[in-house]
C-alpha cells in the first residue's frame, strides 16, 4: 500500500511537470487526458488509505491499545489516555494517544510513532516505562505500525492533559536504561520457516502485537520477565491480581483445553466449564481478541497448543 | 443457703442467656453457610448448562433433543439469582464481592439483564434459528461476563 502511494506522489510529479509548458489545443487534451489520469489515480491512493485504516484499526485491536490507553469510566472516550496501571513499581497513568496535538500524539512523525513502538523511545528521545510493552512490541512489522498509526491519526483529537506517573522513588528514566540493557533487544518478528504459517501468525501475535507475555510470564524483582517460564503465569501479576498459565500444563496450565476451547474464550470469555471470566482479561477480550477474526483467534489457540509444558509457580 | 440458690439461679440464668446468644450465633452462620453453599452449587449447576449447551450448539455432541432443556434451565436459574445473595451472605467465605449490597441497583440491573438474555436465548432455541441461539448465547455469555466483573472476586479455578 505504502508503494501505491509513493508511486502516485512521483506520478503526479511527473505529470505537473509535463502540464506546465503549453495551453494549445493538444496541450488542453493532454491536460484533460491527465486530469482524468489524476482523478483515477486519487480514487486509488483513497481506496489504498481506506484499506490501510481498516487494517490499522483492526490491529489496534489486536494491539490491545484501546485496553490501556482508555480510562476506566463508563463515558470514557477511547485512547484518550486516564486508565491507571497500579503495579509494584508506582502508578502508571497511561497517556492519551489521540492525534490532539497539545496532549496527545497530534506532532509525532511516523518515524516518531516507529521509535516509541520498536525501542522504546519519545520523541523527545527519553526512555520510556516498560509498562508500556515495547518490549513486545519491538517484533511487530513496520507497515502494521504505521496502520496503526495512520488509523489512530484519523481519530477526533481529544484534549486530555496527562497525569504525571507516581513510581517509587528507584524508578527513573535512568532505571529504565538499566532495565533496557538487561531485558531488551530491539528485534522484528522473523518467522520460523519450519513451522505452518498459522502458528507464525499465531506467534506474532501472542509474543509481538497482543504482547500476551507482559502479564501471563511472570517476572523477578527487576520487573525483568523470565523467559524460561514464558507465558506460565504468575500468583502476582503486574496488576496485583493472578495471572493464569496459558502453557500446555494439564494442571496448573490449559493443557486440557481445546483450539476451539480457546477461540471460544477469546471470542466471548467463557472457561471450558461454562464459567466466564471477571478477570482482567475480561477488558482484554472486550477491546481485543473479540474483535479478532475467528482465523486469528485459531492461531492464538495453535501457537498456545504447541507451547512446551511449564507448571505453574 | 438462700443465697447460694439464688447465686446458682442467676449463673444458669446467665448460663443459658450465653448459650442462646452463642446458638443464635451458630444458628446464623450455619443459615449464611447453606446459602452460600447453594449459591455456589446453583453457580456451578448454571455453567454446566453453558457448556453442555454449547458443546450441543456446536454440533460436538449430537444431541439437539436436549438442547431445549439446557436453555429452559438456565431461565429457571436465572430467576433465583435474586434470591441467592441475602444480605449478609457475604464474608470471607464467599467470592461474592461486598459490591453487591453496596450498590443494589447495580447487581439488579445485571441480574435482570442476565434474566433477559437466557429468556432470548430459550426462545431463540426453540425457534431452533441457529445463528440467532449463538447470538443469544454470546449476549447472554456477556452479561454473565458483565456481572462477573463487578460483582465476584475472581479465583482460580
Amino acid at each position: 500500500m505504502k508503494i501505491i502511494a509513493k508511486n502516485t506522489i512521483t506520478r503526479f510529479i511527473l505529470l505537473r511537470k509535463k502540464l506546465k509548458p503549453t495551453m494549445s489545443g493538444r496541450g488542453f487534451q493532454r491536460s484533460l487526458l491527465a486530469g482524468l489520469m489524476l482523478g483515477l489515480l486519487f480514487i486509488g491512493t483513497a481506496a489504498a488509505d481506506s484499506q490501510q485504516l481498516e487494517r490499522g484499526e483492526y490491529l489496534t485491536y489486536a494491539g490491545g491499545c484501546i485496553s490501556c490507553h482508555t480510562a476506566d469510566n463508563d463515558d470514557a472516550i477511547p485512547l484518550a489516555g486516564g486508565h491507571k496501571l497500579e503495579t509494584p513499581f508506582g502508578i502508571f497513568h497511561v497517556p492519551n494517544i489521540t492525534p490532539d496535538k497539545e496532549t496527545g500524539i497530534g506532532n509525532w512523525s511516523d518515524d516518531d510513532f516507529i521509535n516509541a513502538m520498536h525501542e522504546g523511545i519519545s520523541p523527545d528521545g527519553k526512555n520510556y516505562f516498560p509498562a508500556f510493552p515495547y518490549a513486545s512490541y519491538t517484533g511487530t512489522n513496520e507497515d502494521d505500525v504505521l496502520a496503526i498509526k495512520a488509523y489512530l491519526f484519523s481519530l477526533e483529537p481529544v484534549y486530555q492533559p496527562n497525569e504525571p506517573h507516581e513510581l517509587a522513588w528507584y524508578v527513573s528514566r535512568l532505571s529504565v536504561s538499566f532495565w533496557k540493557m538487561l531485558y531488551f533487544s530491539a528485534a522484528r518478528f522473523e518467522p520460523d520457516t519450519t513451522r505452518p504459517e498459522q502458528w507464525n501468525r499465531g506467534a506474532y501475535l501472542v509474543r509481538h502485537l497482543g504482547h500476551c507475555g507482559e502479564c501471563h510470564t511472570p517476572r523477578n524483582r527487576l520487573g525483568g520477565p523470565d523467559k524460561s517460564r514464558a507465558l506460565a503465569g504468575s500468583a502476582k501479576g503486574i496488576e496485583g491480581e493472578s495471572v493464569p498459565n496459558i502453557t500446555q500444563d494439564k494442571e496448573t496450565g490449559i493443557g486440557r483445553w481445546s483450539a476451539d476451547d480457546i477461540e471460544t474464550f477469546l471470542d466471548f470469555g467463557m472457561l471450558p466449564d461454562g464459567d466466564f471470566t471477571g478477570s482482567d482479561m475480561s477488558a482484554v477480550i472486550d477491546d481485543n481478541t473479540s474483535h479478532l477474526t475467528p482465523e486469528d483467534r485459531q492461531a492464538i489457540a495453535a501457537y498456545l497448543l504447541a507451547l512446551p509444558h511449564k507448571q505453574a509457580d | 443457703m438462700p443465697i447460694l440458690k439464688s447465686f446458682n439461679v442467676v449463673t444458669a440464668l446467665s448460663g443459658s442467656l450465653l448459650a442462646g446468644f452463642l446458638m443464635a450465633g451458630t444458628a446464623m452462620s450455619a443459615e449464611t453457610e447453606d446459602t452460600i453453599k447453594y449459591r455456589h452449587a446453583a453457580m456451578e449447576a448454571m455453567s454446566g448448562h453453558v457448556a453442555s449447551f454449547l458443546l450441543i450448539a456446536t454440533n460436538k455432541i449430537e444431541a439437539p433433543e436436549f438442547l431445549q432443556s439446557h436453555a429452559d434451565a438456565l431461565v429457571d436459574l436465572s430467576r433465583q439469582l435474586n434470591l441467592m445473595f441475602p444480605e449478609g451472605s457475604g464474608g470471607e467465605d464467599t467470592h461474592a464481592l461486598p459490591a453487591i449490597w453496596e450498590d443494589p441497583e447495580g447487581f439488579s440491573a445485571a441480574v435482570i439483564k442476565m434474566q433477559e438474555t437466557a429468556s432470548a436465548l430459550q426462545l431463540a432455541t426453540r425457534a431452533g434459528n441457529k445463528s440467532a441461539t449463538m447470538k443469544a448465547f454470546a449476549e447472554a455469555g456477556k452479561s454473565c461476563k458483565g456481572c462477573h466483573e463487578d460483582y465476584r472476586e475472581e479465583h482460580d479455578h
